[in-house]
């Protein structure tokens, strides 16, 4: 797109010929060849197509289309020129709509930006040079700048000139950017078809795949209260956890909640011990909770019961009998 | 004294006071009384006390351990009224008239599911109904090789005379309205065998409640197992009075005993001779004309669990597989399932696994108003430990209730 808005603007300064009309393939590298082709001249016989391409180069000489013909990196320098320009031009703009120069306060309080460019590798592809650290650095110093005028003009509301940024920067986005960002934080649950939510919980080697479905409630009025059942490996919570301390464990986050009839729970759980599998079932209970309703989320982080304990079992270490357990200590 | 731990802190003012609420034989709790009339569907899902006469089964015979020491906590004995409850009671107002033979049931259920406390409340209402009322809260004492034995050689079979002794005195001390209305029917003869001179001869038409009384004073014990057998026997022709046999831990009378022979083998239940009078009144073999056998089993005893004749019978239903390939004992199979299969043998009531809502907030209302409660959020409390205990009746009293570590 760049190559064309190039050719449209020089044409202003060399002028058009029939050649150059005629000849406008997809590639420099193919144009460049027929224009070789023209100058050093044919030794086969000229067909009707090429007569007159010979006789408009020998008549005129045919300029290149952009000025960085003669540099090894046309390709590269032509687009470092347009985002130069770009540039240049968002800028006019910025401080004809007095965005710019933007005092301290205003430019502590635009929202924080998180571009994503494309790597190395795949501006490769698209400048068709090899990008080493100094020219992709040159490259996203400039997309950076454009960038934040985008920000700026964006947040002033004035749409028009901020999409025309947007689709030059667009550009050079890398495809993994949404990916990227994203990396770190937690994946969304996602309800299925009856509403139920699909959660892990884990605790030291612990782990609990928890399933929490809303209860159905009966319609007529003398209807008792709804209660939670919970299901642990398809045995009741009081079977298959005897001691009263893992059972609140358990219930805590529904307490916390205030849900304690909201939903049903079932769960398998596996590996570890008791107290294990009471804190992987309560995380992946505090998960679920969380995913159905997610106005709980802030509480809930603030209780750290969406925490996944790091508590592990410390390693052995050598010259101690244990973790930390050292031997006796002999004076002689 | 434990109780000076409680009493408030002396001021300048005043001395250390106890507050009334810690005052033995205070009670906060105001419950409707435990009476027939109140055992009824409106009333499910309601508490009830136990009367507290001295001569209530629960004071003279004794109750099961889990239940003594709940008692003991409580300010006064109390349950509450389930649906099973109701079920029983008209159960046993058909039992009343038609003999035991057709009224031979066992409780089953879940561990803690309230079997023991079911057959209580029926106990309590057959009582109050004007029943004679016979009440072995923890038959495995029976069999555990607690009290004396002797090889009898008329009946073949070990005695018990200590056992048979508390029993008859028992028996005496609960249903002594009764038993001075009853008559025996033919004459019976004491201490036949011991020495002659202290032969004692009660005629035709004598009181019941004075041949128990004579062997109560016989401290020797000698005359109990006698006068036990006179006793049933006499029970079972009668049509005056309804009888109900209530047994607790059914379930150990199919174990073998911790009796030894005198070639140090396990003597079998069914060979001494109170389980084996007990069992004869489960198989059918014996019957009262009027009345029921109750019996109620204890699914959370280790040394003493439900054995695979039972479980065969009553369709109970494995938690494991079993194999057709263990053996069963016959004798046992026969107890069991009784004598005529026509009949249908022992019935299964099946005691809900779970408390119903009610019943539920009924039972944390005691506690809340016995000031047993440390958390101050009672609906959150209740709901919880509810949830907890998956509404088993017993956890939801002892680890939810009662061991909850929630601050207040």
């Amino acid at each position: 797109m760049l190559r064309r808005q190039a050719v449209f603007s020089l044409r202003r300064c060399y002028g058009t010929t029939a050649s150059l009309r005629q000849a406008a393939p997809s590639s420099q590298a193919t144009r460049l060849d027929d224009l070789r082709a023209g100058i050093l001249g044919r030794t086969q016989q000229p067909t009707a197509n090429t007569e007159g391409v010979d006789d408009d180069v020998r008549k005129y000489k045919v300029p290149p289309s952009s000025p960085s013909f003669y540099t090894a990196r046309p390709v590269f320098y032509d687009q470092v020129a347009q985002l130069e320009r770009a540039i240049a031009t968002a800028n006019n703009a910025l401080r004809r709509a007095q965005l710019l120069p933007l005092p301290a306060f205003a430019r502590a309080s635009l929202p924080p930006i998180h571009p994503v460019w494309q790597t190395k590798e795949e501006m490769t592809q698209h400048f068709q040079t090899k990008m080493t650290l100094a020219r992709y650095r040159k490259v996203t110093k400039l997309l950076n700048e454009l960038n934040d005028y985008h920000r700026i003009a964006n947040t002033a509301g004035v749409n028009d000139l901020a999409n025309k940024i947007y689709s030059i920067v667009s550009l050079f986005e890398s495809s993994k950017k949404d990916a990227f960002l994203a990396r770190g934080k937690r994946k969304p649950v996602v309800l299925d078809v009856y509403g139920r939510s699909y959660t892990v919980g884990k605790r030291k080697t612990s782990s609990a795949r928890v399933w929490m479905i809303p209860v159905q409630q009966q319609e007529s009025s003398s209807a008792p209260l709804p209660m939670t059942t919970i299901l642990v490996n398809n045995i009741p919570l009081n079977e298959f956890f005897p001691l009263p301390a893992d059972r609140e464990r358990i219930t805590r986050p529904l307490k916390v909640a205030g849900i304690l009839g909201k939903y049903n729970v079932f769960s398998i759980v596996r590996g570890g011990g008791t107290t294990g599998q009471s804190g992987a079932l309560a995380h992946g209970i505090a998960k679920g909770v969380v995913a159905h309703e997610p106005d709980l989320e802030t509480l809930f982080r603030r209780t750290k019961l969406t925490r996944r304990d790091p508590r592990m079992v410390e390693r052995k270490k050598t010259g101690l009998a244990k973790a930390r357990k050292r031997y006796t200590w002999v004076k002689r | 004294m434990s109780e000076d731990k409680l009493k408030l802190p002396k001021t300048d003012k005043s001395p250390a006071v106890l507050p009334e609420q810690f005052e033995p034989m205070s009670t906060s709790l105001n419950l409707p009384l435990f009476e027939p009339k109140a055992i009824t569907r409106k009333n499910v899902g309601t508490a009830a006390g136990f009367d507290l006469t001295p001569t209530n089964p629960a004071k003279v015979f004794g109750l099961p351990k889990k239940m003594f020491l709940e008692f003991r906590i409580l300010s006064t004995p109390c349950s509450v009224i389930r649906d099973v409850t109701v079920e029983t009671k008209h159960k046993l107002e058909k039992a009343k008239d038609s003999s035991s033979k057709d009224s031979r049931i066992v409780l089953t259920g879940r561990a803690g599911c309230g079997k023991s406390f079911l057959l209580h409340q029926a106990v309590q209402y057959a009582k109050s109904e004007g029943w004679i009322v016979l009440y072995i809260p923890r038959a495995k004492t029976l069999i555990n090789s607690t009290t004396t034995y002797t090889y009898d050689l008329r009946t073949q079979t070990y005695l018990q005379p200590q056992a048979s002794y508390r029993i008859v005195e028992k028996l005496l001390t609960v249903n002594s309205d009764a038993l001075s209305t009853l008559t025996l029917s033919a004459p019976f003869t004491v201490g036949a065998d011991q020495d002659k001179s202290k032969v004692q001869v009660f005629k035709e038409g004598t009181k019941l409640s004075e041949v128990a009384q004579a062997c109560v004073k016989d401290k020797s014990f000698q005359s109990a197992c006698g006068t036990l057998e006179v006793l049933m026997r006499e029970l079972e022709g009668q049509t005056k009075f309804p009888v109900l046999m209530a047994i607790d831990d059914f379930q150990s009378l199919f174990h073998d005993t911790a009796y030894r022979d005198p070639f140090f083998r396990p003597i079998k239940s069914h060979h001494l001779s109170l389980p084996r009078l007990i069992l004869e009144y489960a198989s059918g073999k014996r019957n009262f004309a009027k009345g029921a056998f109750l019996s109620a089993l204890t699914a959370s005893d280790t040394q003493y669990t439900i054995p695979l004749e039972l479980q065969d019978t009553l369709e109970l239903g494995n938690r494991h597989p079993v194999s057709p390939y263990v053996q069963r004992s016959e004798t046992l199979l026969q107890y069991a399932s009784g004598l005529d299969a026509n009949a249908g043998g022992l019935q299964n009531l099946k005691v809900p696994e779970k408390f119903s809502v009610e019943e539920a907030q009924a039972l944390f209302e005691v506690w809340k108003d016995d000031l047993a409660l440390t958390n101050s959020r009672h609906d959150e409390s209740f709901m919880a430990k509810y949830v907890e205990s998956d509404g088993n009746p017993r956890d939801f009293v002892w680890k939810g209730v009662l061991a909850s570590y929630a601050p207040s």
